[in-house]
């Protein structure tokens, strides 16, 4: 009794979708930043079909990261959400994404900071380079 | 004084087994095996911490039966880069695949080291508690091993279960099992001084620790199934004592075992009810190839094999104990753990995963030392025993440098091993006893097993993981 009570108590004191939320997505205290966009990637190919969106970077070093993430585990679907969500999985400054020397392309047209509300279609792709190597 | 001497020795050397137990097992600990082979690792750590955190666990779970589940990328010690198929993870809410100790154990260390979201689990974080169960887990079969078999047989098997790669590397995986096997042992041992002193108590702590084992996984449920075997089997036709004896085990092991469903109650008794159920849809492996595969490959993970020469003599030592009559009862109670848990382990049709098996290792290897010590002793299976020792030893050297690097040393090794063998034999003919020579013989080859063992844990890294572990 006393455990049933006790750990209900607690749990409806404790709990919240924003606590869940904020467990789930937080960025760890012991993990790295990086501002290098090649070093990092994610391995492999999402199962579901046709519900992914793919990021391939190009640095000046000649170093490549190629992630495809799939549409699923992405809460916001905009432009600009899948984006900040890449960012957080690899672990850099999604701001990093607009510097100067890097251009992003989104299916082929140039990424630009209106794009970023509009919603992120399945089968996307999203081209960068470091000084407009593609 | 000479007493006193002879206990401050063993003492020190059962201290410097622990610590050779411990230092291996954290030796490169949180790269191998390669964080995220198994995420079961990081959701048992994720359930401790969120129901810390938040009041309700969460985890990772394959089953049906769950009401809350989203997927997500948690990119914990990076390993989307590293081991990843592509898929992002399925989290889901009130996690309730297995009892939820474990999580809290590891979970619970990580939140005290200042873990507060899911990426802070690094795996060097979450692994150091269960290097120190598994640690536990040495000190308790060589307990085990010296309470029934003497002081020998507790050093082999200490040595044995402290360095064998395949248990060590074993050892570091946050799975329940390697929480169940020191509770075993514990219930070993328990019962075992039971039987030995006649008290209560030690009935008592043998049901204590079977309902703690209920609350690392439902397959904990070994020890109260073990406990009963070795009732019966010391009751015989008794059946009014085994029933006193083994109703008051079940009073008190029962209502701990039960912490589970009542904190399945917490979250919703249907949706408990649910998973629970959902569980007897998982994977089953029947056939011959289950007990085949168990017996000749030994898993670390689905995908990760790492046989090891000591396990599989441990399982013709277990059939050659099994098919003879018993007067020994501390024989017979390794038995009967041993076929407690494959019990167990066909029941739950375990096959596809490696740490289903991990809890027959400690078990096959106090059979093996036992085998080993009587053949040190100067018992009938002499030569067996130096037979084993000696196939274990060479198992060992080859996978250190290699069949062909061996080649220049193959003369070396057959003169020296048939001419020991021809000593042997010799001195079983003619029934000489030179107990001291083959004591020396036999703990020099036990030696050198450690020794390779040891050599082998060290040059496992990231790279030879990949190329040589398969």
């Amino acid at each position: 009794m006393v455990v049933f009570f006790g750990l209900k108590i607690y749990s409806q004191k404790k709990f919240s979708t924003a606590k869940l939320h904020k467990m789930v997505s937080g960025k760890s205290m012991f993990r790295d930043m990086t501002t290098d966009l090649c070093k990092y990637q994610i391995l492999g190919d999402p199962k579901e079909i046709g519900n992914y969106v793919k990021v391939n970077i190009l640095c000046d070093s000649g170093k490549k990261a190629n992630s495809t993430l799939s549409l699923s585990a992405i809460e916001d679907k905009t432009v600009g959400g899948f984006i900040k969500e890449y960012a957080r999985i690899i672990g850099f400054d999604e701001k990093l994404f607009f510097k100067n020397n890097i251009m992003c392309y989104l299916d082929g047209k140039v990424l630009t900071s209106e794009m970023l509300t509009g919603p992120i279609l399945p089968k996307s792709d999203i081209d960068c380079s470091e000084n407009d190597k593609i | 004084m000479k007493n006193k001497v002879i206990n401050c020795t063993k003492l020190l050397l059962f201290i410097f087994i622990l610590v050779l137990a411990l230092f291996v097992r954290k030796r490169n600990y949180a790269e191998i095996p390669i964080p995220g082979q198994s995420v079961d690792e990081y959701s048992y750590s994720w359930v401790g911490l969120s129901l810390i955190e938040s009041g309700v666990p969460v985890g990772i779970s394959g089953i049906d039966g769950y009401k809350n589940s989203f997927s997500r990328y948690i990119n914990v010690d990076r390993f989307f880069q590293t081991v990843s198929t592509g898929d992002p993870l399925t989290i889901n809410y009130p996690w309730m695949d297995h009892p939820p100790l474990l999580g809290l154990i590891t979970g619970g260390y990580a939140y005290l080291a200042g873990a507060r979201v899911f990426e802070d689990t690094t795996s060097y974080l979450i692994r150091k508690p269960i290097i120190v169960i598994s640690t536990i887990s040495v000190g308790l079969l060589m307990v085990y091993c010296w309470v029934n078999f003497g002081f020998i047989t507790a050093v082999i098997g200490g040595i044995t279960y402290a360095t064998t790669p395949l248990v060590v590397l074993s050892g570091r995986m946050i799975q329940a099992e390697n929480a169940i096997i020191p509770c075993l042992l514990a219930c070993m041992i328990f019962i075992s001084l039971y039987f030995k002193y006649k008290k209560d108590y030690w009935l008592l702590l043998a049901a204590v620790i079977a309902g703690i084992a209920t609350l690392f996984k439902l397959t904990g449920v070994v020890c109260h199934l073990f406990i009963f075997f070795a009732l019966l089997n010391n009751y015989k036709n008794n059946f009014i004592d085994l029933w006193k004896d083994f109703k008051f085990f079940l009073l008190v092991s029962l209502p701990i075992s039960f912490l589970f469903v009542v904190f399945g109650s917490v979250y919703g008794l249907d949706n408990f009810k649910n998973i629970l159920f959902s569980n007897y849809n998982r994977f089953y492996g029947i056939g011959p190839n289950s007990l085949i595969e168990l017996i000749r490959n030994q898993r670390l993970t689905q995908h990760k094999f790492l046989p090891e020469f000591s396990v599989i003599s441990g399982w013709f030592i277990f059939f050659g104990y099994f098919f003879k009559q018993h007067k020994n009862m501390t024989e017979k109670l390794v038995v009967l753990s041993l076929l407690s848990y494959l019990i167990i382990y066909i029941f739950f049709g375990s096959q596809p995963y490696g740490w289903y098996s991990f809890p027959f290792w400690p078990l096959l290897i106090i059979v093996l030392s036992k085998f080993l010590a009587d053949g040190i002793q100067g018992g009938s299976n002499l030569l067996a025993g130096f037979f084993i020792s000696i196939l274990i030893l060479g198992a060992n050297i080859s996978r250190l440098i290699g069949i062909f690097e061996f080649q220049p040393y193959a003369n070396l090794w057959r003169i020296g091993v048939s001419v020991m063998f021809f000593v042997l034999t010799l001195m079983s003919v003619i029934r000489l006893r030179y107990k001291l020579l083959v004591r020396i013989l036999l703990l020099g080859i036990v030696v050198a097993i450690m020794f390779t063992n040891i050599m082998y844990l060290n040059g496992i890294n990231i790279d030879f993981w990949w190329k040589n572990i398969s």
